[in-house]
């Protein structure tokens, strides 16, 4: 096998395998504030997460994730979920686009560091890229409908405080 | 294994020519000379139908029907000679009930649509359960909008029974589309049955020949003269973004205009405009001129090879190939196991081993299959699986390239065992 042998042997390296064999943070959050459901139309793979936030939503307090995939995006979600659980929502949300950038080559490789970094490998197969980064875009959208929902409740419980005629502003401002 | 016989016999020399008429079986991938075994989405481009569209493009190309200069009235003549051929071959009555479509997709689009319009509330559209999305989808949102019924034909034991069919059918039941063959499960439908029983009840029968034209029986008459039949030029060695829609005239009158643009009209007021007749009613703007040329091509080198002898090959490579995969640990055949049902199309998976991670294996050995729900997800639906892993040999792949394809799966088995990749 050769070549081919050692490109094989740099996509599943034994770090993604044994996030594939033995995936954290596997399961779903019974009383999360919000999930999300990815969809690969390509192969059929789903990756759905559940995240619990602190209570003025800017840390990640537990994230979960469970689905069916390939080796590949399943490593990837299990990677993901360590790398995330217990960080400020900014950060998380700079970790995405940190992935996205590498696997577009917009990014040095070196930018991944721990298990994340044996990821990398699969620049090399293109057709696969969506296979990594289909957790990573699930948990943005998780995140977004989180802090949307978090919105429209601050802004409903103060709908409920100032009564229903009152108007609130994008700015915060009360018009009644 | 081949044998010194083999190799000097009627069937190895044929299989050679046409082999040489495909110049990417002489590309390695990943240092591996390439086995394509991705047919069944697509097929490979023969260098006679190259030939064909460049000598055209090169010597008669411009519009056609628009101008009185000479190279129009080549093009035009070149254009409309292939349709006479095709209607002429499939036996059709006359070459008006040939349209030319961008594909499969299209002209089962140009049907629902067409169809579904004309029906009341209430009335049934039935399809079955292996149909390919380009067969389902524009029935169940044309229904949709017109609050007509859409029927599903469920299998038994992974077959499509007639009594099936038969039973699905109401006085209510209007139109039934069928795929002849599978494209994940590699059956051969019994349509001359079906078609039989759907005239029987007046109903429109439409035809998905998309994955049965390159597989020998080139004649309406093969698939139970069907009222409808649809299929793809790429399927056969065509260039892209050609098709066919067949119909029978009178129906095919009925069928409103699903563009509007140039050639498909007869006068143009500023409030009102009237249709061309058929076929180019259907053909709004100017065509994939060379692609038609191209498909003309694909279409006479294809009905011209030596089917007796191919056709007994494909059904060595189904034998067997249904054989060697049984063969394999953990390996379970979606679809009849039984050869006389089915063809060279094989969906499988391994236990353990995502079908992604398979195709990538098999990649780097030089082997293109397909992996994913093959646009089948209703079937992948009832099979369980989001995905499987297709192998779609064609009467042009060798007994060689079977017996390293599942080599190669062997390998990949014992590559990810050993790592200990699988999942149970």
């Amino acid at each position: 096998m050769g070549e081919s042998t050692r490109q094989l042997d740099h996509l599943y390296q034994e770090i993604l395998l044994d996030h594939y064999r033995d995936p954290r943070n596997f399961g779903e959050i019974p009383d999360a504030d919000c999930h999300s459901q990815g969809f690969n139309p390509i192969c059929g793979d789903k990756v759905e997460v559940s995240l619990k936030f602190s209570p003025e939503r800017k840390i990640l307090l537990d994230g979960k994730f469970k689905g069916q995939g390939c080796s590949i995006c399943m490593a990837s979600a299990s990677m993901m979920m360590e790398e995330v659980n217990g960080k400020p929502l900014n950060e998380i949300l700079d970790s995405v686009q940190c992935i996205r950038d590498v696997m577009q080559s917009k990014r040095d490789d070196s930018s991944l560091a721990g298990d994340l970094a044996s990821l990398a490998g699969v620049k090399r197969f293109p057709v696969r890229i969506k296979c990594v980064l289909l957790p990573w875009t699930t948990l943005k959208a998780a995140i977004e409908k989180g802090c949307t929902a978090m919105m429209k409740h601050t802004l409903d419980e103060l709908q409920a405080k100032l009564g229903p005629d009152s108007f609130i502003t994008e700015d915060g401002e009360q018009i009644s | 294994m081949s044998t010194a016989l083999e190799n000097t016999s009627p069937l190895a020399w044929n299989l050679k020519k046409i082999r040489s008429q495909f110049a990417v079986l002489n590309r390695s991938v990943n240092e591996k000379p390439l086995i394509y075994l991705d047919n069944a989405a697509t097929f490979p481009k023969p260098k006679i139908v190259l030939d064909a569209v460049r000598e055209f493009s090169e010597n008669h190309y411009s519009n056609i029907r628009r101008s009185v200069h000479r190279l129009s009235q080549e093009a035009t003549e070149a254009y409309e000679g292939v349709r006479e051929s095709f209607a002429k071959d499939l036996g059709a009555e006359s070459p008006s009930e040939i349209i030319f479509t961008s594909g499969t997709t299209q002209a089962l689009n140009i049907l629902a649509s067409g169809l579904c319009s004309q029906l009341q509330a209430g009335d049934e559209i039935v399809v079955t359960r292996l149909e390919h999305h380009a067969n389902f989808v524009p029935w169940q949102q044309w229904a949709k909008k017109y609050n007509l019924v859409f029927k599903i034909v469920e299998l038994t034991d992974g077959r499509l029974e007639v009594g099936s069919v038969k039973a699905a059918l109401t006085k209510k039941t209007k139109i039934l589309s069928v795929g002849a063959i599978s494209n994940v499960l590699g059956s051969i439908q019994p349509i001359v049955e079906i078609s039989d029983l759907a005239k029987k009840s007046g109903i429109i029968f439409v035809l998905d020949a998309a994955q049965i034209v390159a597989h020998e029986s080139f004649e309406l008459k093969n698939w139970g003269f069907p009222d409808f039949c649809a299929f793809s030029g790429h399927k056969m060695g065509s260039p892209n973004g050609i098709g066919i829609l067949y119909g029978r005239k009178k129906l095919l009158e009925k069928l409103p205009p699903y563009q509007f643009g140039g050639d498909m009209i007869l006068e143009v007021n500023d409030q009102n405009s009237s249709w061309n007749e058929l076929p180019w009613r259907l053909e709004a703007g100017t065509p994939a001129i060379d692609a038609v040329i191209g498909f003309g091509a694909a279409w006479k080198w294809m009905r011209g090879l030596p089917w007796n002898e191919l056709k007994a090959h494909q059904k060595d490579l189904t034998i067997r190939g249904l054989d060697l995969l049984a063969g394999v640990p953990g390996l379970k055949i979606f679809g009849p196991k039984d050869f006389r049902e089915r063809t060279s199309i094989f969906s499988f998976e391994i236990e353990g081993l995502h079908p992604h991670d398979l195709g990538t294996f098999l990649d780097t050995q030089g082997i293109a299959v397909r992996a994913g729900h093959h646009c089948a997800q209703p079937l992948h639906h009832a099979l369980g699986r989001a995905a499987t892993t297709r192998a779609s040999f064609s009467f042009y792949n060798t007994h060689e390239e079977l017996s390293a394809f599942v080599e190669a799966i062997q390998a990949a088995r014992n590559y990810f065992l050993k790592r200990g990749a699988s999942r149970i």
